[in-house]
């Protein structure tokens, strides 16, 4: 990594300036180590008995006892396949929706009716789950929302879905919530990438009769396929989050429960709710493990695709 | 090419922009109309809006719903707690980020690799909630109004859009004034801070809605009443009926006597009060958006 020859020419001087520049940067250095590397290190209570009085650093090591648990609690297989699946299928289907509707949006003409449309789909972002755990009673509950209105006076139904509250629909609640929420934001990055593709491609294609569509796959997709795979990797990368604790939390409840438990919310119930923090710990361990290997994998994918790693474009 | 071939396509065109156009009109509407339903819903009379059939405007407009949620001096205060913490964890969060990315652009930074290594390690790997929560406990953050400016104060996301911005700047402009004898500092403050407006706007954003929306902190690290902010009394106002308290306690009690004002339209009323000031900051910060995120997504 450190190539000599730099390091030899680059002098450091110890002069007023150096320790100016240190000061602006400790400050940050000394937060990240208070909050994030001794919380890395708090991870270690998934191997000890946490003790109030004696706190993170002290309390006693008991071994796997919390490990061997973790194996045998029933809950744990059901919110890793909530957590798995609800992942997978926000993947599948959350993640190609972005790129149609920057597409889409591309070739829509007029700019005022494009950047209109643009600004009001990625308005959703901004609001919190919580929000939208309300704005979604007032559409999906039986009683009230105005989707089974709609659909009762229309004879497609004739009584009223429990979307909320139906544990078998919570998946296709989590995926669509999440599409409707995300897609506008997650749009804008490859709105920009379009906007990067050379105008000359598009004309010479219009002199060769090439249509509307046609250019679209032939040209549009193609110069924004790197954009595509840097994302994919880096959705695959934190996917075990995409099951997304404020949404599991907010539009779970105790009647779709068996499908809206992800690892996230069992942590918090464990930990905060029962206390049980060296236990909660480990769970939350089993959780960052996948995840790591997950971000190595993608990692080293995107190394042998583009010759960097995921979040580092160049020599730093 | 022939007259026959030049139609096809004319045709297959306008079919084409013809379905576009459809598909970003319902786009459109179902962006903006669920929030938008609630949202008239909130001015609309509670007793009234029992009987449906409302879809664009109020049918008997009332101002009632939003007396009920301002009386409520539980809610006035979580307002101006949750004010307090985006405007000063904000403030706090996007100067010392930009100072920090500032830094970190400085190739004479003696550690500099090692310093953005461990920001990266940041970003790759979150240690959780319970050892976070330990720590807090430990330190004595635990019902300490900082707490909600403490814990998210630095984000190594952030600080890399920062730098990916700083380092579009001309040096040139460093170089006159450090001739002048300016040290890092000042030509931080005076040279670099004036001129990186779209980058600043951008975090900003980022860094007050995550504070005006975030409930985790609150949650987990505070119980006094007094510290409680808006998305936590919304979350009661949905979980626990704190709403239909309100809403009682401004009717005269009695059903009979009920002017209209239900839990349902006090919560959507609440709802809305909590969006309007996003809304509010929304064009503005349009304006320095575009520019911003393309730093932004150069990076991710």
């Amino acid at each position: 990594m450190f190539d000599k020859t730099v390091t030899k020419k680059r002098k450091f001087k110890f002069d007023s300036n150096q320790a100016i520049l240190q000061v602006m940067a400790l400050l940050g250095i000394v937060w990240f180590l208070i909050f994030f590397f001794i919380p890395y290190y708090g991870l270690t209570l998934a191997f000890r008995e946490y003790d109030f009085a004696k706190g993170i650093f002290a309390s006693p090591w008991i071994g796997l006892q919390y490990f061997k648990e973790l194996f045998t609690d029933p809950e744990i297989p059901n919110a890793f396949i909530n957590t798995l699946a609800i992942s997978i299928f926000k993947l599948l289907i959350g993640f190609p929706a972005p790129i149609i509707l920057a597409v889409l949006l591309n070739e829509l003409p007029g700019r005022r009716f494009k950047s209109l449309v643009q600004t009001v789909s990625y308005f959703p972002h901004f609001i919190s789950w919580i929000l939208i755990s309300l704005i979604a009673v007032y559409w999906l509950s039986p009683d009230m929302g105005m989707v089974n209105q709609l659909l009762m006076s229309l004879n497609i139904i004739d009584k009223p879905m429990n979307i909320l509250t139906d544990a078998s629909s919570y998946w296709g609640l989590a995926v669509f919530s999440d599409i409707w929420k995300e897609t506008g934001w997650g749009a804008i990055i490859y709105i920009a990438a379009i906007a990067g593709i050379d105008e000359t491609l598009y004309e010479a294609a219009s002199v060769d009769g090439i249509s509307k569509v046609g250019k679209i796959f032939y040209i549009t997709i193609p110069c924004i396929s790197g954009t595509i795979l840097i994302l994919l990797l880096l959705n695959i990368g934190s996917l075990l989050s995409s099951a997304n604790f404020d949404q599991a939390y907010f539009m779970g409840n105790a009647m779709n429960y068996d499908k809206s438990n992800i690892l996230d919310t069992y942590v918090l119930k464990v930990g905060v709710q029962l206390g049980r923090f060296s236990y909660a710990t480990a769970v939350g361990l089993l959780k960052a493990i996948v995840s790591l290997v997950l971000l190595l994998v993608s990692n080293i994918a995107c190394k042998k695709f583009f010759g960097r790693s995921l979040y580092m474009e160049e020599e730093v | 090419m022939s007259i026959s071939k030049m139609s096809k396509y004319d045709i297959g065109e306008s079919v084409f922009n013809t379905l576009n156009i459809i598909v970003m009109v319902l786009v459109f509407i179902g962006s903006a109309y669920p929030l938008y339903y609630c949202i008239m819903l909130s001015f609309n009379d509670g007793l009234d809006t029992q009987n449906g059939m409302l879809y664009l405007i109020p049918r008997m407009f009332t101002l009632d719903n939003y007396v009920a949620v301002f009386k409520s001096k539980y809610l006035i205060n979580a307002y101006f707690v949750t004010i307090a913490r985006t405007v000063i964890g904000t403030s706090l969060s996007v100067f010392l980020g930009a100072m920090m990315g500032y830094a970190l652009t400085k190739k004479e930074l003696k550690f500099r690799r090692l310093y953005i290594t461990i920001g990266i390690i940041t970003m790759y790997f979150y240690g959780g909630i319970i050892p976070l929560y330990l720590l807090i406990n430990q330190i004595g953050l635990i019902d300490k109004f900082a707490v909600y400016i403490l814990v998210c104060l630095y984000s190594f996301f952030n600080i890399m859009v920062f730098m990916s911005f700083f380092k579009s700047i001309s040096p040139s402009l460093m170089e006159s004034a450090k001739i002048d004898g300016a040290n890092e500092f000042v030509i931080f403050m005076k040279i670099i801070l004036p001129v990186s407006a779209p980058v600043l706007a951008t975090i900003a954003l980022f860094n007050g809605v995550y504070h005006w929306n975030s409930w985790i902190e609150a949650f987990l690290f505070t119980s006094k009443p007094e510290l409680k902010t808006l998305p936590i009394i919304l979350m009661e106002m949905i979980n626990k009926s704190l709403a239909d308290q309100l809403a009682m306690s401004s009717g005269k009690m009695t059903m009979a006597e009920h002017i209209g004002i239900t839990g349902n339209s006090v919560r959507l009323a609440a709802m809305t009060v909590a969006i309007v000031p996003i809304m509010a900051i929304y064009p503005f910060m349009q304006k320095y958006f575009a520019k911003g995120l393309m730093l932004g997504s150069v990076k991710e």
